[in-house]
């Protein structure tokens, strides 16, 4: 049995007093891969901001245990807010998980300068390094916020929506590092909207609509009936009856 | 015809530096906007990153009220209305970010509505107590307030705004690209845009001399926008940003004291004629780049 990592017992997450995740409990265990799904709404990007801290808490706790503390946590949210026109390469960008060992005016050494490289190359930027962020595609610049991530390197790695807009070769390639992050056993936990995805990668899946309406073995939670159950729940109107079928 | 205009600039050059010899004054003029220069064009690049050229704007306006009581109380000593204007702009920081927090308006519309505030208030100061001719100076600037005293407090206050700029400029760029990701690694995104603001206040302070309240802002924005159209690294843009403000503000006294001008405008009419010619003539987007289209990078 593997330890829980982060434990959620009866969380409750709210805007403006309506709430988007309502009285949910589970676990993700240590070294764990797991996808977040479910309808817009349902309150997944709030969960997992809450899980890297930066959500205020209704009700009930988020507890972690000692390997899996917030400044041991890397969150990566939603791609589409970045203003790209601000004067950064892709090293500066990946250098800026350096920042709290950095300080205010410490250069970085050359132990970390590796590092960012070495990350760099993990993400296939180490030519691209000097560009600025302005110029590259979406998925390059996906891939540099991942080495961010890289450089980071914490035990938690928490996505929000990472795939949303990329091509296959680009979302391959996010996953090669997801699974890399998985076989160094890091928790990992990914929200996403690609069922197919999902069943092919993730070992364990969550669907949220605003409770949890499965949380397991992807194989399990998966099951149509269940997935449709999800979606119908959460806004019942004709229309959604009509994509399901 | 272009002889006697090479004669003329000649001249009024020799009285210019002359004159620069003969006054104190002038020769202060010229060592606040040399000091100026330099802290001001980087704090105007991040504002511009930042999008909030339109909105410094309004909180160099804000400013007005607390000079003009300054002015009121003391007559025009430069530290009663740099101190006035300093808290009148910590005011006008604390209010916005305060009614950010704790109402359904946008940051733009509260400073807006302080603007308005703000200047109304400063004219009916000054019309109260002083001259037309004492609005002029304050909402234009004039190189006659460069005295001693003035000279030793923008030492004073460029060094600690410099400084603190420098020091936490690393946190200034993240708060702007990424404040998620500054709170996510434990920091207080709105602390850095507090800092922020209050050192683009000290800033604002020490250009209104020279410049006036009213143009105060075009020192810091202008020559950071100009820099943006010329390049796309951090350091080139804060580098060219401050070549431009100190040379465009040691002609625009040259100007100023040869023609008879307002400083501030004469000044910012510089930097604008400056931006213009960069619209036209800059390296990246440029018209003149269209004459002379570079090929793309190979593949």
């Amino acid at each position: 049995m593997l330890k829980p990592g982060i434990v959620i017992s009866n969380l409750t997450l709210s805007y403006q007093r309506h709430p988007a995740v309502h009285h949910l409990s589970g676990h993700f265990e240590e070294g764990s891969l797991t996808a977040i799904m479910g309808p817009n709404g349902g309150g997944k990007s709030t969960l997992i901001k809450a899980l890297a801290g930066l959500h205020a808490i209704d009700e009930g706790r988020i507890d972690r245990s000692s390997t899996h503390t917030l400044q041991n946590t890397a969150y990566l949210p939603q791609s589409n807010k970045w203003d790209r026109q601000i004067p950064l390469n892709v090293f500066e960008l990946a250098s800026q998980a350096l920042l709290p060992e950095l300080g205010f005016w410490k250069r970085p050494n050359s132990e970390q300068t590796d590092r960012v490289l070495s990350a760099l190359e993990q993400v296939g930027l180490k030519e691209e390094m000097k560009r600025s962020i302005g110029s590259l595609s979406l998925g390059q610049f996906q891939r540099a916020l991942f080495a961010r991530v890289i450089v980071q390197n914490s035990q938690v790695i928490l996505l929000d929506e990472p795939l949303t807009g990329l091509d296959e070769k680009s979302i391959d390639s996010c996953f090669e590092l997801i699974h890399q992050w998985h076989k160094e056993c890091r928790t990992v936990v990914v929200v996403l909207h690609d069922r197919h995805l999902a069943i092919k990668h993730f070992p364990r899946t969550l669907i949220l609509a605003r409770e949890a309406q499965a949380w397991g073995p992807t194989s399990e939670v998966l099951e149509p009936n269940l997935w449709r159950q999800a979606l119908v729940k959460k806004s019942p109107s004709r229309a959604d009856e009509e994509c399901l079928r | 015809m272009s002889s006697s205009f090479l004669f003329n600039f000649l001249q009024s050059y020799t009285i210019f530096s002359n004159a620069l010899f003969e006054f104190d004054f002038l020769r202060q003029a010229l060592f606040i906007n040399l000091i100026t220069g330099l802290v001001t064009a980087p704090l105007g690049v991040f504002l511009v990153l930042r999008r909030m050229s339109l909105m410094g704007d309004a909180l160099s306006h804000a400013l007005l009220p607390g000079v003009a009581i300054g002015y009121f109380f003391f007559g025009s000593s430069v530290i009663a209305m740099t101190a006035g204007g300093l808290i009148a702009g910590l005011v006008v920081v604390a209010f916005t970010v305060w009614a950010q927090k704790h109402s359904s308006l946008k940051e733009d519309s509260t400073f807006a509505a302080f603007y308005l505030i703000s200047i109304s208030i400063g004219v009916l100061a000054i019309s109260s107590r002083g001259s037309s001719a004492d609005l002029m100076h304050i909402l234009f600037g004039s190189p006659l307030t460069a005295s001693h005293e003035s000279l030793t407090l923008t030492s004073i206050v460029c060094l600690i705004t410099g400084f603190l700029f420098w020091f936490f400029r690393r946190f200034f760029l993240l708060e702007i690209f990424d404040p998620t990701y500054l709170q996510s690694r434990g920091y207080q995104p709105v602390l850095f845009q507090m800092l922020f603001l209050i050192l683009v206040v000290a800033a604002l302070v020490v250009s209104f001399q020279t410049n006036g309240t009213l143009l105060a802002m075009g020192q810091l924005l202008l020559p950071a926008i100009i820099a943006q159209l010329w390049s796309q690294r951090m350091n080139g843009i804060i580098l060219i940003a401050m070549v431009l403000s100190i040379v465009g503000s040691v002609l625009g006294l040259f100007l100023s004291f040869t023609l008879d001008w307002p400083l501030g405008p004469s000044t910012l009419a510089l930097w604008g004629a400056g931006y213009l010619l960069s619209l036209l003539l800059n390296p990246n987007q440029g018209l003149l780049k269209s004459f002379f289209p570079k090929k793309h990078y190979e593949a």
